[in-house]
């Protein structure tokens, strides 16, 4: 705290003293001044430095979306594959349930003597049809084919007769065996 | 903001006069330190002419620049507290000078009103006649004194001890039968008392008067003092026995001095 009093209406201005003072704020003013403008320029830098920094994350920030959305896409296709694959293999397993060797064993079995089976196609996934040629040595061994195949749904596609061996090509249907049956609740 | 109190500075008088009682003291600036050149008695600067003062210009005055240091007699001071000093100068005067209209019964506008804050919630007020200032000035121009500098020697104390890290708990200021006591706290001045004396030796009961009031009025006990006397062969010690006696210690601050110059 400082008490200047001087009440004279002729006081004199100091000019040195004062110019000196005046000097020595102008000094600090331009001091702060500079600082001033030097802070502002490095936070300008900073944040030029920020901005950048920012931009480039923001690049790699978008190149990894559309990355992520390729590698989505990819994991679609794959999965789609593998999908295909687990299905195919699915069907395998089921067909594996399609009992051949049981089905060739009950054709074995339903024939009578004197007949042989030329040809036998079964597809898997048709359900119990068999497609059967059988050849026999007379028109009665052929009949008594057509009287065992009776319960089994039997079509006749085709008949003939050379040098007295006949030939008949037959549908039947030989249902699942309670066996298999059993395989397709469990699969349920 | 009034800036001509922080940037503009005023030229200090190479030649000083201290108007005394009854008495003026000539004092000039010697190696950096004014020095007491010539004293005139029988003298009150106010009843002075300019004939007069022009014939004292002849005899003890430098054709220079000169500052006039009056004593307290045409003075009054007042030092007010407020809860917070406006920073806006307009409003701190206006605030002051509705504090001085409470307890001053005169029109202000008789006087030159200066002001000054001492503490971050007081204002040291400083009152003198306009036509005191305006004569003075007057026989000066008139007797061909240079005077650049009107200054008070109680007010150039309390400036000198606000400068001071610390202070007496108060000051004595005696100039023959004037007597001004400043009491400090806390390095700014916060009670002042003026009176007269008619007989010397009552100066020591009016200034425990003084304390006991200022005791009882705000809680405080000074122990220190410092004194400015200025009168010839007064009997310091057996002043200072006195306050001694009542428990009062002489700071050693150095505002013995019969002067303090503006500085």
């Amino acid at each position: 705290m400082r008490v200047s009093y001087n009440i004279s209406n002729r006081k004199k201005i100091d000019i040195f003293t004062t110019l000196r003072y005046a000097l020595v704020l102008l000094l600090l003013a331009a001091l702060f001044a500079y600082l001033g403008f030097r802070t502002i320029s490095v936070k300008d830098q900073q944040l030029r430095t920020d901005i950048e920094k920012l931009s480039y994350y923001n690049n790699q920030l978008e190149e990894m979306n559309e990355k992520t959305h390729r590698y989505r896409d990819e994991i679609r296709v794959v999965q789609k594959k593998w999908r295909n694959k687990v299905r195919y293999s699915n069907l395998l397993i089921s067909g594996k349930r399609f009992n051949i060797i049981g089905k060739l064993d009950m054709v074995e079995k339903i024939l009578p003597v004197g007949v042989y089976v030329k040809e036998i196609t079964m597809k898997i996934g048709s359900g119990a049809k068999v497609l059967l040629t059988v050849v026999a040595n007379s028109y009665a061994n052929l009949f008594q084919v057509y009287k065992k195949f009776s319960p089994y749904d039997p079509s006749i596609a085709s008949e003939i007769e050379n040098d007295g061996i006949h030939q008949a090509r037959i549908s039947i249907i030989l249902k699942n065996t309670s066996k298999e049956k059993e395989n397709e609740n469990e699969t349920k | 903001m009034d800036i001509t109190k922080y940037f503009i500075h005023f030229r200090k008088p190479s030649q000083y006069i201290y108007a005394g009682e009854n008495y003026l003291e000539v004092f000039r600036l010697e190696k950096n330190n004014y020095r007491m050149t010539g004293r005139i008695d029988n003298v009150s600067l106010l009843n002075l002419n300019s004939y007069e003062l022009g014939e004292i210009k002849k005899s003890q005055l430098l054709d220079v620049e000169t500052g006039l240091i009056l004593n307290s007699s045409q003075f009054i001071f007042n030092i007010f507290e407020f809860d917070k000093i406006p920073f806006r100068e307009k409003l701190k005067q206006d605030l002051v000078e509705w504090r001085l209209q409470k307890v001053f019964p005169e029109d202000v506008q008789l006087y030159e009103h200066s002001f000054f804050p001492v503490a971050k919630n007081k204002i040291l007020s400083v009152l003198v006649r306009q036509n005191t200032k305006e004569k003075i000035e007057e026989s000066f121009q008139e007797a061909g004194i240079d005077l650049i500098h009107i200054g008070n020697s109680t007010v150039e104390i309390i400036d000198h001890l606000l400068r001071k890290k610390s202070s007496p708990d108060f000051f004595v200021e005696v100039d023959n039968h004037l007597a001004i006591v400043v009491f400090f706290n806390e390095s700014s001045p916060y009670y002042i008392r003026k009176f007269r004396i008619d007989r010397l030796e009552d100066i020591s009961a009016e200034i425990l008067k003084t304390l006991n009031y200022v005791k009882s009025s705000y809680s405080t006990v000074p122990s220190t003092y410092g004194m400015a006397i200025n009168i010839e062969n007064f009997e310091m010690n057996s002043l200072k026995e006195q306050l001694s006696e009542s428990g009062l210690v002489e700071s050693n601050l150095k505002i013995s001095k019969k002067i303090i110059f503006p500085g």
